[in-house]
């Protein structure tokens, strides 16, 4: 018995035939199958044709829809005619689909006019036409005797088939077939197809902002891109802008663009329509412009290029005080924009989201994607209510509360399956960020470093409730599923060779184990150049510690690179020679390859301040791992970093911990908080001058009743609530 | 053979020396060794890659195309982190220096990378090198011993060149070994109130001899330490003087 039809709403140019073909399909339970609006987008010699509609179903086979708005349908046979032509030619370029030349499934065709009067429906068999009323029995007429759960299954991954965005790079040259260069290769080709959700992500659009969460490696950027690229073929004259904090990401997102675009629409997308820029920008043509810069420009509002702002705002809050300053004096915003897709959103400050926000036509279209714990900077991204304000009632400006206009297209879209890293790599990633393991420091009960606010998130995230309760104050066990955390990405290779933590006597011991690693996987283990990247995770001590290593490589006769900042092509790996990539943590982002070394993963391990911004990356740096993970170390901190893992070995690759209540988690926040420079100092010269006193009233120098009544309880009160 | 120890292979030695120190300091992102190979007329050129060691540099066209154009081909020893690019290139013939080019090409906008804060985050030394305030300029260290190319004062044999400027001749003292090169630029544009880089850049022991005529050096010039036979035999004496005193 089929369940109710799965409604996937993109956007087209017939809103109101279109809301009601979905409300069709809602309201009517049991239907089965999938309705796509707006999608596929097929290209042809005479330019690209978009589909009104089609939906796909195990009984009925494919029923194409031409829509119409308003009672006009004239020119309706020629139009199911161009559609189901169109479609067909691109089915039948699918072998599983054809058996002797001819398609397995039926293509059919309606005409749903929902403004169409009952009368004026004609008569004819050949060429369907309905209206709500009549929708029912048009579609009763439709059978596919032949039909089956198999072949609309294979009919629906062609019709959805997004498969050439992520081919790989070169074919590597494998000899070997247990080699990690072949492995690796076999891993690739797994993953290059986006799979149903991730597709579905990347149609749904509404009207207002979007939302997309998920976890690192769970496609976010490439749903984003795909999205912007989505919108553009369907609306070739909205001015559409996609930015992103990280620049090498700018490469991948157009290149995403492009397959997709060439892919569907068989032409190359209007790079002048669909711009992918950076968020800042400066003066001086197209290639540097951003998104501030461009608000600047067409608000007629002073732009401050980064040095300004430093100076004015220091340097944390440069681009937060930047962003404020325009709005604040933009009187009334002008929209420049049709549509801006932000990646990477965590890294920005709310004041940019609000700035895109105010950019933005009446629709607000604004989707961006965030990853929690990749804020390197250790700050999250506040609630949308905080980001984009309140109306004069108090209501939030921006909720992701599902409205009933919404069938089949989600606000808030989160994407739990990860297609980066293995379950052994990932619950290790989550296990050192959150510090699920960490050692209670003196004086607490939890080792944690950092929690989600809402418990849900980590259901969301894609992790089952294995054990215990999944809330505040209460134990709970987490475990990843096996369509969460695909098993081929981890049947490959043995746990202690997917994921390996090493110390070492001193820094010359683990310069010397990490070169002759590299040289043995470019050697034997038939690895390429580019699988093979080096993160040091702290950027101030990035350049001096990597130096040594690249050092000792050269001697090897191994050449790298470090991916520094100073790039106008943003190349991360340099594919046209032959030389490993070393970098620090900002330029990692974003990027992954099949073997990752971390070096000095125990640097900072004792923070007194920001320890959530030290976990976090060491969490980016890990989940850049495809394959292979080393993470290395030396000092007793790596080995206290060590016996986090191995806890997370024990707990079978589970994170067991007590969830905190919300004054546990808001005392983590306060404890973890990231904090300037100069508030550290304060805070140092506090607690020296607290310990001095202290030590005074211990040894009877200063006597209780030496200090002021009225300060006591003051401090008192303090201490009280707190502890309350 | 003989031939290996000669000056050209010298040279390579401390081009690579140098190289892998910038690499170790953390101040090189990308880089590529120097060779040395027989070129016409018994001459054997130390360059950094398989392309003209001399390609004219002066055709008419806008300093960033030159830059980036170089960059791409990976035409340099060292990439700096702050894209620079420093090239090097030696001609000997029978043992002597004939002509070389010694370029310090900095990346012509900066700015790009001013305005992301990422930048400070990231590369906390690069951070430190950049000022809003500097504005680059490619220097060139050229010398040319052919007959007829070098001309008192309008062309002298070992001159710098500012801002490509084409008459732009500065006459030198002589002309500069790698380190001589590496550690001017190093101390120039490179060392910050926190860390004096060029300190630690291994020395080089060679000098070249003076080549500036009394006329050039009359005018400003560059003061580049250099060899002298009569120099040669003091130091000798110097250095066995205090090996009798032990």
């Amino acid at each position: 018995m089929p369940g109710d039809a799965v409604v996937v709403r993109g956007t087209n140019d017939k809103p109101a035939a279109s809301t009601a073909l979905a409300r069709y399909f809602e309201d009517h339970e049991g239907l089965g199958g999938r309705l796509f609006i707006g999608y596929p987008i097929i290209g042809a010699l005479d330019g690209k044709y978009a589909v009104d509609a089609v939906y796909i179903s195990p009984t009925k086979g494919v029923v194409l829809f031409d829509l119409v708005d308003g009672n006009n349908i004239a020119g309706f046979e020629d139009r199911q005619d161009e559609a189901a032509n169109k479609l067909q030619s691109r089915l039948i370029g699918h072998r599983e689909l054809t058996h002797r030349r001819r398609l397995i499934v039926p293509l059919n065709t309606i005409t749903f006019a929902p403004a169409l009067g009952d009368r004026a429906i004609p008569e004819d068999d050949e060429y369907p036409v309905a209206n709500a009323n009549t929708l029912s029995d048009s579609l009763a007429e439709i059978e596919w005797p032949d039909g089956n759960e198999e072949k609309f299954k294979r009919t629906l991954s062609a019709i959805q088939s997004i498969s050439t965005i992520r081919r790989a790079r070169n074919a590597r040259k494998v000899a070997r077939e247990t080699s990690r260069g072949a492995r690796l290769q076999r891993l690739e080709e797994s993953i290059a197809t986006l799979d149903n959700l991730q597709s579905k992500a990347v149609i749904e659009t509404v009207e207002g902002v979007q939302r997309i969460r998920g976890l690192a490696g769970s496609g976010k950027t490439i749903v984003l891109a795909l999205k912007a690229a989505y919108l553009h073929a369907q609306h070739p004259d909205w001015r559409i802008a996609v930015t992103f904090n990280t620049r090498s990401l700018k490469d991948q997102l157009k290149r995403y663009i492009n397959n997709f675009t060439i892919d569907q629409a068989g032409e190359e997308p209007n790079w002048n329509n669909l711009r992918v820029i950076n968020a800042w920008g400066a003066p001086g043509g197209a290639n540097r412009d951003g998104i501030y810069h461009e608000f600047c420009v067409a608000n007629s509002v002073k732009y401050q290029d980064f040095g300004t702002a430093k100076f004015r705002y220091g340097q944390r809050d440069a681009f937060r005080g930047a962003c404020a300053t325009a709005l604040d004096e933009a009187v009334s915003p002008k929209h420049v924009y049709d549509a801006i897709l932000v990646d990477e959103a965590q890294d920005f400050p709310p004041e940019f989201l609000r700035l895109c926000y105010s950019m933005l036509d009446d629709t607000k279209r604004l989707v961006y994607a965030y990853d929690e714990l990749q804020n390197l900077s250790g700050t999250g991204l506040p609630s949308a209510a905080d980001i984009f304000g309140r109306d004069d009632a108090g209501s939030p400006i921006v909720s992701f509360h599902e409205s009933s206009q919404d069938i089949g297209a989600r606000r808030d879209i989160i994407l739990d399956t990860c297609y980066r890293n293995s379950r052994p790599v990932l619950v290790t990633a989550h296990a050192l960020g959150f510090g699920v393991y960490r050692t209670p420091p003196e004086g607490r009960s939890s080792g944690l470093v950092q929690m989600f606010d809402q418990p849900d998130l980590w259901t969301d995230i894609g992790y089952r409730v294995a054990g215990g309760d999944l809330s505040p104050g209460h134990d709970v066990s987490l475990a990843r599923t096996g369509h969460t955390s695909p098993p081929f990405l981890e049947n490959h290779s043995t746990l202690d060779d997917l994921v390996e933590f090493k110390t070492f006597a001193d820094a010359e011991e683990q310069t010397a184990w990490v070169a002759e690693a590299i040289r043995k996987n470019l050697e034997e283990d038939e690895l390429r150049h580019d699988d093979i990247v080096v993160i040091n995770p702290d950027p101030f001590t990035t350049r001096r510690n990597l130096g040594p290593i690249r050092k000792a490589l050269l001697s090897k006769g191994v050449t790298s690179h470090i991916a520094g900042v100073d790039t106008v092509a943003d190349v991360f790996f340099d594919t046209e020679k032959d030389s490993v990539t070393f970098t620090g943590i900002y330029r990692a982002k974003g990027n992954e390859a099949g073997m990752v070394y971390v070096v000095n993963a125990h640097e900072s391990y004792s923070a007194a301040t920001s320890l959530a911004r030290v976990r976090n990356r060491l969490f980016t740096a890990i989940t850049r791992s495809k394959a292979w993970v080393r993470v290395l170390g030396y000092g007793p901190e790596m080995e206290r970093l060590i016996a986090e893992y191995e806890a997370v070995k024990a707990a079978n690759f589970e994170l067991r911990f007590n969830y905190p209540t919300d004054r546990e988690r808001a005392l983590l926040e306060v404890v973890h908080r990231d904090m300037t420079a100069d508030q550290v100092q304060a805070v140092r010269k506090q607690r020296q001058s607290l310990s001095n006193l202290i030590a005074d009233l211990e040894a009877g120098v200063v006597m209780p009743d030496d200090l002021d009544e009225e300060l006591l309880d003051r401090l008192r009160d303090i201490l009280n609530k707190d502890n309350g | 053979m003989a031939s290996s120890a000669g000056p050209h292979a010298k040279i390579v030695e401390e081009i690579n020396d140098i190289t892998i120190f910038l690499v170790e300091v953390g101040l090189a992102n990308d880089q590529n060794f120097a060779f040395w190979s027989d070129g016409p007329n018994s001459t054997k050129t130390v360059n950094f890659a398989n392309m003209p060691p001399f390609a004219p540099m002066l055709k008419a066209r806008p300093y960033s195309e030159m830059y980036f154009e170089q960059r791409e081909s990976r035409a340099y020893n060292v990439r700096m982190l702050d894209g620079a690019l420093i090239q090097m290139v030696y001609e000997f013939r029978h043992d002597n220096l004939e002509r070389y080019r010694l370029a310090f090409l900095p990346a012509p906008d900066l700015q790009s990378f001013q305005n992301d804060p990422d930048v400070y985050n990231e590369d906390i030394l690069f951070a430190d090198v950049m000022d809003p305030r500097v504005v680059t300029v490619p220097l060139r260290f050229d010398f040319d011993a052919r007959d007829g190319v070098s001309e008192n004062l309008v062309h002298p044999k070992s001159h710098l060149t500012l801002g490509q400027y084409k008459s732009c001749r500065i006459a030198a003292t002589a002309p500069l070994t790698p380190f001589l090169f590496a550690e001017f630029v190093l101390r120039s544009f490179y060392n910050t109130a926190l860390e004096v880089v060029s300190r630690d850049l291994p020395a080089g022991s060679l000098r070249m001899e003076k080549c500036i005529t009394a006329e050039e050096e009359g005018l400003v010039h560059i003061g580049v330490p250099y060899s002298s036979p009569r120099r040669e035999m003091v130091r000798q004496a110097r250095t066995s003087k205090a090996s009798r005193r032990r």
